[in-house]
């Protein structure tokens, strides 16, 4: 087995941060750690080369190391790439989770890091790889290259991984199904006998907390205003022409509602399996207030209404998606000087 | 509405129901127009201000 | 209130001159079947198949599973408000055939967001293994119903022909001595003042979709305007509720409300002194705010004052508005200081655990999540594939990829399903 492994300044021995600038260098076989990890890697493994860099140097050009390093992970053909642990050195984490999602993504060989939970490096890459999760003790090296090489022996062979808990990495935020003894029913019971006698107990699923988004100040002369509606409740022109799914849309379309004072339901239909659409086919103006936006118009209340409306179906779609087109509605609402919008959902 | 305020969506305002969320099935045609101006004129005051009071 | 299971277990269906037990094994008549089965409004003819555990056979699309079951004389009527008078459910002797399933097809796919296959019984490979359905006898019932039927009148008619073929099946074992009988009652918890008091709360619809014309939930009713009900755990599992026919709202079927794992397990534990069950709350998810705040503030209540309950377990019906009601009212009843655990389904088509739940309570933090959206079989040709007409039966030919969601049972909301979403 022929592995490279990335190592900061540090790590290779060549000064702490008054050498964050060194440049980037190669060297034969294995430096420092490496040598522990091609030990407990056994089976013959040879760390082939060492890649070393200052953590600054790394951060500051990391377009030119990415490029630098897969191409002298291809020359050694390497058969895993290994960088770190980083523990809590955050510019060394940041390096080593995007010089292994390259190699990953652009090499398609296994590929295995490790920093604490807290390294910025974390945050960003636990989703894509497997990352040890090291702690913030530099003490723990053999501890944690130990569970370094068994999972990345693991993925080199292709064998199922297994949970967090049991290998050690950093939860990447993903789910998957597995079939267990215990039916949900004895399982709710079982925890809520354990949470009434204050015993611990572990939830099955993670609430997701949402960073609160800033909060633009208020449109100061609605009078002058250019206002938008948007909907998420799945009306569209008849026939869909933009082919918005009725669950877990990926798409969005704009319509327009030039000249038009009001929507009339025999122009539109429903995308959307979440809700009985009887009422918004009667009449659309129940979703998208056209009619009592063009009224306000009318009496100069408001400036403007932009003239089209921008719709989607909001179902059962995860945030992936709803991210994306919520960023693509908002560039477009910006690159239209759009000052305010009116949002309605179902 | 819940999940408007949970997710922090800025600016929330409660609309008329999952089915008719800008109108009112149960009331006359003119009592419906009503209806849904006063929420968008809910909506624009919200529009005005700066912060989710 | 004591409900007393005579169970009957069975081991095999069979065709024969008339509907008897012969040990463990169900025998039937086709034509007896069919005689009941073409009184009935809006049935035209009937047919029967028998499959058993193991078979290379698929059928569907499913409209609901009903375990056979009959009441002994004296005690409350068989599925009070849809066969019987709408009086209280749960009291008397029921015999069981343990082991048997009355499972009724539907005539179309019902399209909705359960997909084209609609609920598909596997009884055999990876799939099958997944379902407790799979373990089960099933007699098979392909309704031919009249033609330009509505169709809330055919889906009325399809399940008073399921609960009534059920129900003559079990009446053969009427006077036949059951191999055990189980009591169920709650009466010993008044003296077991130790033990915690624990409430099950139950959704049975959610207001996201109207209940068709005269379609019968809970004693014959469609729950309109209905408020949060208490209801004795033997009401659950004798009769007084089935599910909704709208599938895609999914995951609960008439054999696991007779079988309901939740109501089985506090009473297991119930039993074992380890709680004192306190019994249960159904009650339906809103169609808008007005009917979330008061539903959910009304469940909290009956579970507080009336169950007088230190901890409550919850389940949802359906999707989204059924998630966050669940955790509306898991989050009132924490507020009043009653420890919750609810049971939701994974709602992350993306994998990701971000997408999974719709609320973030701190007070909700114990959360049992039926897995799902990764998990699909490719599904080999069968020997024997049922369904109502040949257009579904060519579309469950095979092979053709089913999603766990698809199999009936996989991914059941009322407490059965083993299929565990698991962060990774």
């Amino acid at each position: 087995m022929r592995v490279v492994h990335y190592l900061n300044q540090f790590f290779a021995g060549l000064g702490g941060e008054e050498k964050a600038g060194a440049l980037f260098e190669t060297r034969e076989g294995a430096v420092g750690p490496g040598k522990l990890l091609e030990q407990l890697l056994g089976d013959g493994a040879q760390v082939v080369m060492t890649l070393v860099s200052g953590d600054n140097y790394a951060v500051e050009n990391q377009q030119s190391i990415i490029a630098a390093v897969l191409e002298k992970v291809r020359e050694a053909n390497a058969d895993l790439f290994v960088a770190g642990p980083c523990f809590q050195a955050g510019r060394y984490g940041m390096a080593a989770g995007a010089l292994c999602s390259a190699v990953q993504a652009k090499l398609g060989i296994p590929v295995i890091t490790g920093m604490a939970q807290e390294n910025p490096g974390s945050d960003l890459y636990r989703e894509t790889l497997f990352i040890i999760d090291s702690g913030d003790n530099a003490a723990k090296m053999r501890d944690v290259l130990t569970r370094m090489a068994t999972l990345a022996k693991k993925l080199l062979a292709k064998e199922a991984v297994g949970l967090p808990k049991e290998e050690g990495y950093i939860p990447r935020g993903l789910i998957r199904d597995h079939f267990v003894e215990k039916t949900a029913a004895e399982r709710l019971v079982e925890m809520v006998l354990a949470k009434v006698k204050n015993e611990p107990f572990e939830s099955e699923m993670i609430p997701t907390a949402f960073a609160p988004v800033p909060m633009p100040p208020g449109v100061r002369d609605l009078k002058k205003a250019k206002l938008m509606l948007i909907t998420d409740g799945g009306l569209v022109p008849k026939g869909n022409p933009d082919r918005i799914q009725s669950s877990a849309a990926t798409r969005w379309g704009s319509y327009s509602i030039k000249d038009c004072a009001d929507l009339r339901g025999e122009d539109y239909e429903i995308s959307h399996g979440g809700y009985d659409p009887q009422f918004v086919r009667q009449d659309p103006n129940r979703l998208v207030p056209l009619d009592v936006m063009r009224e306000l118009e009318q009496e100069g209340v408001i400036g403007e209404l932009y003239d089209e409306f921008i719709s989607t179906s909001g179902l059962a779609n995860p945030l992936s998606n709803t991210r994306r087109m919520g960023r693509e509605m908002a560039e477009k609402a910006k690159r239209l000087g759009i000052d305010a919008i009116i949002l309605t959902s179902t | 509405m819940p999940i408007a305020e949970m997710v922090g969506a800025n600016r929330p305002v409660l609309g008329n129901g999952i089915v008719h969320v800008m109108g009112d099935a149960k009331v006359s045609v003119d009592e419906e127009k009503r209806v849904r101006r006063q929420l968008v004129q809910k909506a624009l005051e919200a529009l005005q201000r700066d912060d989710n009071s | 209130m004591q409900l007393i299971l005579a169970i009957h277990p069975i081991t095999e269906i069979r065709f024969g001159e008339n509907t008897r037990l012969d040990g463990t094994v169900l025998v039937t008549a086709r034509d007896e079947l069919r005689r009941l089965a073409s009184q009935l409004p809006g049935i035209e003819s009937v047919d029967f198949e028998i499959v058993h555990p193991g078979e290379s056979c698929r059928a569907g699309p499913i409209f609901d599973i009903v375990e056979p079951r009959a009441k002994a004389p004296g005690g409350s009527p068989d599925w009070p408000g849809i066969l019987g008078a709408p009086q209280t459910a749960g009291g008397g002797t029921t015999h069981v055939l343990n082991g048997a399933a009355v499972t009724l097809l539907r005539e179309e796919s019902p399209r909705e967001s359960r997909g084209v296959t609609g609920f598909v019984l596997e009884m055999s490979g990876e799939a099958a293994s997944a379902s407790h359905y799979a373990k089960l006898s099933h007699l098979i019932v392909i309704p031919h119903s009249k033609p330009s039927l509505p169709v809330h009148a055919q889906q009325k008619a399809y399940r008073s022909a399921q609960l009534q073929i059920a129900v003559h099946l079990a009446r053969a074992a009427l006077d036949v001595t059951p191999d055990w009988t189980q009591k169920l009652d709650l009466s010993a918890a008044e003296s077991r003042t130790a033990l915690p008091r624990v409430a099950y709360v139950g959704q049975i619809f959610s207001r996201q979709r109207r209940p068709e014309a005269e379609e019968q939930i809970l004693y014959g009713t469609d729950t309109e305007g209905m408020l949060p009900t208490l209801l004795h755990p033997n009401e659950w599992l004798d009769g007084a509720l089935v599910p909704s026919y709208h599938t895609s709202l999914g995951g609960a079927e008439t054999y696991f409300y007779q079988n309901h794992p939740v109501i089985a397990e506090l009473y297991r534990r119930h039993q074992a002194r380890e709680l004192n069950f306190a019994g249960t709350v159904a009650t339906i998810a809103s169609a808008d705010n007005f009917d979330r705040e008061r539903s959910t503030h009304f469940a909290a209540h009956l579970v507080k004052w009336a169950l007088k309950a230190d901890a409550a377990v919850l389940t949802k019906f359906g999707g989204g508005v059924p998630h966050t009601d669940l955790s509306e009212t898991a989050r009132l009843l924490e507020c009043e200081g009653i420890k919750t655990a609810v049971q939701v389904t994974d709602l992350a088509r993306d994998r990701r655990v971000e997408s999974a739940l719709l609320f973030n309570l701190p007070e909700v933090n114990a959360i049992i999540c039926i897995g799902g959206n990764s998990t699909k079989w490719k599904v080999p040709p069968v020997a024997r594939v049922i369904a109502a007409n040949s257009g579904l039966a060519e579309m469950l030919a095979g092979p053709f990829e089913i999603e766990s969601l698809n199999v009936v049972g996989v991914a059941n909301q009322q407490g059965a399903s083993r299929l565990r979403s698991m962060v990774y």
